[in-house]
């Protein structure tokens, strides 16, 4: 099949950004000016705990013979010690990754359900009213920061309505999507407004296509030619604004999910900043990246389900 | 101009058609008529910017945004699309009257396999089922020229080359049995040998399914292969009109004199060319009388007040006060 050599061939050309990602990913820790073993453990930290410490991390090792090292375990499948929680990092993140990929998950749906049909109404009737209108509410949702969206939406539907938990996160599917509607519906509301506007700008111009004129002289009716010809051919551009904003929003969800005390990724990754826990920090950045690059995999998959011509390019 | 043997198998029928863009004071195209019949073509040639595109696109009521009928009639089919609603306009295109676009390359949808795009043209009219508009669809491949049709089916449009597609794009204009089909330059994006076969294609159509065409181009020498019945257009009016081998014979206008001039042919290197003197009117430039008149060598001060389209010989009109003058001189004139 040629779609199953095309998703190959995408992964396949993801392997050396990968492979850059671990390169950085290692370097990380020599970049923190000082010793890293010094910095990690405090100023009050004994010479023999700084030795015993390099040696754990390779430090007195050369470079490459560090990174051979670091390369051998990631590869087994071992990211690395967290020193706060005195756990494998893989584990702690293996806890926290699901509501971190709910929350990516549940906000891009919703932003596309929003976005989609916005746009078709603002672009149906270029410069009117509600054109206007769809594009004082994009100014709006891009303007307003998150942290306090978050804030309100808790105070107003949780706490004065008592609609939806204000915080943390309630087993199950169902509990999920009742848990994480918040959080989400957040996110998604500065995410909407950028696929609102790529996607109307985009119906409009394929509204003057010559394929377009076609389907009217089909003698299809204006609600045809718009699902059947303008949507699919106006979605592809919007789709790269939704991987590139799914991809800052990996890792960037750490506001959000400390409003809503979510306990996710950005959260991990916050606690070991804050403790100056490199094996942790390392091994978060490496997952985050990794997802980063399946995202934009994904996004390519999508463009080559959406035109065909992708496929031969 | 009365063709009664015609009458009853008459098509189209297009009166004073004025086309206005914007709001714009003027027209561009001033007072265009037009007569189509079952079984003919009717080829509408003109340079570019003369109208001729814009006249074949208010017959199916598909004006680019902003261009606006300012008078005249259109009756297609006994439809008079002027004044037809958005309604009566969608029931017409497709069912009665079939496009054929001038860029193959961009008149189909991309992300669409080409025999859904024919498929869902059949849908739009008859009561058909999916498998029967399917069926519909590998018919009119097959009728158009594709080999292996049903596996063309599946096919999208940049699979296939310029000529390929442009079968495409007549296989969706047949789809909804139209009695009419209005062709766009249809074969000016197309290399020469690929322009005789879609227009033998189209010749066959007209004999087989007694359709009625209307083919606009700005080549003389396609409009020669292909049409029964010419119409010259300058500056958005029709200035001369009749059949074909008469009028390219013997011009009864001099804007086709020019124009059949300035067509290179085997006998005649570029050195023969006779390019038109002057330029075309400018948009919004007053034309009182014969818009042609300050290009023309054969023109008097009477050709710069008012011009009406007269009958001239049995079947053939102009616009040219001074024709017989032409027609003396085109004696010993032979192309």
């Amino acid at each position: 099949m040629a779609f199953a050599r095309f998703f190959v061939s995408r992964l396949l050309q993801a392997v050396p950004v990968l492979l850059g990602v671990t390169l950085v990913v290692f370097v990380l820790i020599h970049l923190v000016p000082g010793d890293p073993a010094q910095t990690a453990l405090g100023p009050r930290a004994t010479p023999d705990a700084i030795d015993a410490l390099h040696s754990q991390w390779g430090l007195d090792q050369p470079l490459h013979e560090q990174y051979l090292l670091f390369m051998e375990r990631l590869l087994g499948g071992d990211l690395g010690t967290s020193l706060r929680f005195g756990q494998s990092a893989g584990d702690l993140i293996a806890a926290r990754l699901p509501v971190t990929l709910w929350l990516i998950v549940y906000a891009a749906v919703l932003a596309c359900l929003f976005a989609v049909p916005l746009a078709l109404w603002a672009a149906s009737r270029p410069a009117a009213l509600r054109d206007r209108v769809v594009r004082v509410i994009s100014v709006v949702g891009l303007g307003v920061p998150g942290f306090w969206l978050g804030l309100v939406l808790i105070e107003v539907v949780s706490v004065n309505w008592l609609l939806l938990p204000a915080a943390g996160v309630e087993p199950g599917f169902l509990g999920h999507m009742e848990s994480l509607f918040l959080p989400s519906l957040t996110i998604a509301a500065g995410m909407t407004p950028l696929v609102v506007r790529s996607l109307r700008a985009e119906v409009l111009r394929v509204t003057e296509s010559d394929f377009v004129t076609t389907a009217r002289a089909k003698g299809l009716t204006p609600h045809q030619i718009r699902m059947r010809h303008l949507l699919r051919n106006a979605l592809a551009p919007s789709v790269t604004v939704l991987t590139v904003n799914v991809s800052f929003l990996i890792g960037g969800t750490l506001v959000i999910e400390r409003v809503f005390g979510l306990g996710g990724l950005g959260d991990l990754m916050l606690t070991g900043i804050d403790a100056r826990d490199f094996p942790l920090v390392q091994a978060v950045t490496l997952v985050l990246a990794v997802l980063v690059v399946f995202v934009n995999v994904l996004g390519d998959l999508a463009q080559a389900l959406i035109d065909p011509r992708v496929e031969v390019q | 101009m009365s063709r009664p043997d015609v009458a009853d198998r008459r098509l189209l029928s297009v009166r004073d058609l004025r086309l206005r863009v914007g709001g714009e004071a003027h027209d561009v195209v001033r007072g265009a008529s037009l007569d189509a019949a079952r079984g003919e073509v009717v080829g509408i040639a003109g340079e570019s910017g003369s109208g001729k595109s814009l006249t074949l696109r208010a017959i199916a009521g598909l004006l680019p945004t902003g261009v606006t009928v300012a008078g005249g009639d259109i009756e297609v089919d006994r439809v008079d699309v002027v004044k037809a609603g958005p309604q009566t306009l969608r029931k017409l295109r497709g069912a009665t009257v079939g496009m054929v676009f001038q860029e193959p390359m961009t008149a189909l949808n991309p992300t669409m396999r080409i025999g859904r795009q024919i498929a869902e043209a059949a849908l739009a009219h008859g009561d058909l089922s999916r498998s029967q508009a399917k069926a519909r669809a590998i018919e009119l491949l097959e009728r158009v020229g594709f080999p292996e049709p049903a596996r063309r089916y599946r096919q999208f449009p940049h699979q296939l080359s310029g000529g390929m597609r442009q079968r495409v794009v007549i296989a969706i204009a047949l789809a909804g049995n139209p009695s009419l089909l209005l062709c766009d330059e249809p074969t000016t994006a197309l290399d020469a040998t690929v322009t005789l076969r879609i227009l033998d294609l189209l010749t066959d159509l007209v004999r087989d399914l007694g359709i009625g065409i209307v083919f606009v181009t700005h080549d003389l020498g396609v409009a020669a292969r292909i049409c029964d019945r010419i119409a010259v257009m300058y500056a958005g009016q029709v200035v001369e009109e009749g059949p074909t081998a008469e009028l390219l014979r013997r011009p009864r206008h001099p804007y086709t004199l020019a124009l059949l001039r300035a067509v290179p042919t085997r006998d005649r290197d570029i050195d023969g060319l006779r390019a038109i003197p002057g330029n075309p009117p400018q948009r919004g430039e007053e034309l009182p009388g014969c818009a042609f008149a300050p290009r023309c060598e054969y023109a008097e001060p009477a050709c710069r007040s008012e011009i009406e389209l007269v009958p001239v010989d049995d079947d053939r009109s102009t616009s040219c006060r001074r024709h017989s003058v032409l027609a003396a001189m085109a004696g010993g004139h032979h192309d």
